[in-house]
């Protein structure tokens, strides 16, 4: 059995108001496995994901990423936490006024790399998820399945072991749609671990892998899970 | 390597929004010559208060028969004190002639009181002497013996400065307020100006920006704008003072002196240029601090 890239242990969060989104999760995830979590608008896929990127704090329990526990993680070291993993946003978060290309190499900017290292990465994402001439382009020209593959290809171009995605195909067409997927296989193939929250039961069945139901915050099944 | 790539995305949002920029940009402008202005007709009120400061004279009377070189010795010890600019004498023919001038052409001898009038001295004092170094001056010449009476325009001299110091204070507490309200609209305009680019923000962070690499940036564009902002201020401020010239100079020449309308003094330009890039440049840092306090 390969290491475990994530593992959450009793984890739980909770709001000011006291309400549950998510209550004793736990599971782990293999380096370079492909899972979904799914479940109903409000079972909190998108809190689990943000939990993981570190954009929330857990109230309950551990998360360990790659062997690091998230909880000890503090803000100034953040930014070094989320250069090693990748998120797919499902409103793509792009910028409007830098082309593709700058909105691509934004995290490779960050990271003070050569321009000609920049350059090279750049072209092989863009070719990958098959728009490298749509480069000088800027975001509001392209379509909705063109700019979640330009999040994507942001999102894998500093090479992160973990990659989460959250409803990457929910303003996409099913043509789009399937294409996306499609890609995040072939990311997972690369060695990257990839976390999916969907809930379109179509996709899953399409690209038939592990999923982490929950339901009202709570596990309710993980099927497919490697014994 | 860092502060260029600072620098180059400070540029090249520069030109992705030229229009937002120019806003910010004129808005320290018209902050700033405001406030030059003010402190233009600041140093201009000052200059023409100077120009038309009162002599400050003082009128020594002499006892009577004292001889050529005890006038003399008495002239050099006076001019010899503190404050005292030119000691000149009058004798008693020549005030007797100024007076028969005055009442419209007697002779001298006609006027029957002729020979009270004393021979007197004529103190022209430094302008800037405050009144109290005017009593101290006007105590030590009386004691004098060859002295009978002295007649100093302490009084009204007071009144004169009292009133000078406080148009002056007056104007202090407007400078004062008006920097304070030109920081203040520059400060915020650039944090209205950085609220709109959260999103920016927001994205960069999630990419796993360092704060450096996110403020970065945003000094660049404080600085840059502040310092052509307050630029532009001090050309606006130049031609103004270049049009106010030309179209006061023949009527207000005589209050103005000889340098004319003044332009802004070098720390008062200094203090223009400073308060704008100042302000720019905080009001990015207090505008990204509060964003990562949010966030």
């Amino acid at each position: 059995m390969s290491a475990k890239m994530v593992r959450l242990l009793g984890v739980g969060k909770q709001y000011s108001n006291c309400r549950y989104v998510l209550r004793n999760i736990s599971f782990d995830l293999h380096k370079g496995e492909f899972a979904y979590v799914t479940g109903v608008s409000g079972a909190g896929k998108t809190t689990l994901l943000k939990l993981l990127f570190g954009m929330e704090k857990a109230s309950e329990g551990q998360i360990y990423v790659n062997n690091r526990d998230l909880g000890s993680l503090n803000k100034n070291r953040l930014f070094q936490y989320r250069r090693e993993v990748g998120f797919v946003f499902q409103d793509f978060k792009l910028l409007p006024d830098l082309t593709v290309f700058d909105n691509v190499s934004l995290p490779l900017e960050i990271r003070n790399m050569s321009p000609k290292e920049i350059d090279y990465r750049v072209k092989g994402v863009l070719s990958l998820v098959g728009l490298s001439d749509r480069a000088d382009d800027y975001p509001p020209v392209l379509s909705g399945g063109e700019q979640q593959r330009i999040a994507i290809a942001r999102s894998i171009v500093g090479k992160p072991s973990l990659l989460l995605a959250d409803e990457p195909t929910g303003n996409l067409d099913s043509t789009n749609a399937r294409e996306v997927m499609a890609l995040f296989q072939e990311i997972r193939e690369m060695g990257t671990t990839v976390l999916i929250a969907t809930h379109d039961e179509a996709l899953m069945q399409m690209f038939p892998t592990r999923t982490i139901e929950l339901q009202h915050g709570e596990m309710m099944a993980d099927k497919g899970a490697a014994k | 390597m860092k502060k260029h790539r600072g620098l180059k995305r400070t540029f090249t949002d520069f030109r992705r929004h030229p229009w937002l920029h120019f806003i910010s940009i004129f808005t320290i402008t018209i902050a700033l010559t405001i406030l030059g202005f003010f402190l233009i007709a600041f140093r201009n009120f000052e200059q023409v208060a100077e120009q038309t400061s009162p002599k400050v004279t003082g009128t020594v009377y002499l006892q009577n028969g004292l001889s050529e070189s005890q006038v003399r010795l008495l002239r050099e010890r006076i001019l010899a004190l503190e404050n005292v600019i030119r000691v000149s004498f009058k004798s008693k023919r020549t005030v007797m002639e100024e007076l028969s001038e005055f009442v419209g052409g007697a002779q001298p001898d006609s006027i029957a009181a002729a020979e009270l009038f004393p021979d007197v001295l004529e103190l022209e004092i430094r302008k800037d002497t405050s009144s109290a170094g005017l009593i101290v001056l006007k105590s030590i010449v009386s004691k004098y013996p060859e002295i009978s009476e002295v007649d100093f325009s302490e009084d009204w001299l007071a009144q004169y400065h009292r009133v000078r110091s406080v148009l002056r204070i007056f104007g202090i507490i407007l400078m004062v307020g008006l920097l304070v309200g030109c920081s203040f609209i520059i400060a915020n305009f650039m944090g209205m100006r950085h609220q709109s680019r959260r999103n920016e923000i927001e994205i960069v962070q999630l990419v796993g920006a360092e704060k450096t690499f996110i403020l970065a940036p945003f000094l660049w564009e404080g600085f840059i704008e502040g310092l052509v902002g307050s630029t532009f201020a001090l050309l606006v401020l130049y031609l103004l003072k270049m049009v106010i010239s030309f179209f006061i100079h023949s009527g207000w020449a005589t209050l103005l002196g000889a340098r004319g309308w003044l332009y802004l003094s070098p720390v008062q330009g200094g203090l223009v240029l400073g308060v704008g890039i100042a302000m720019a440049f905080l009001g990015s840092i207090t505008v990204f601090m509060r964003f990562q306090q949010e966030s």
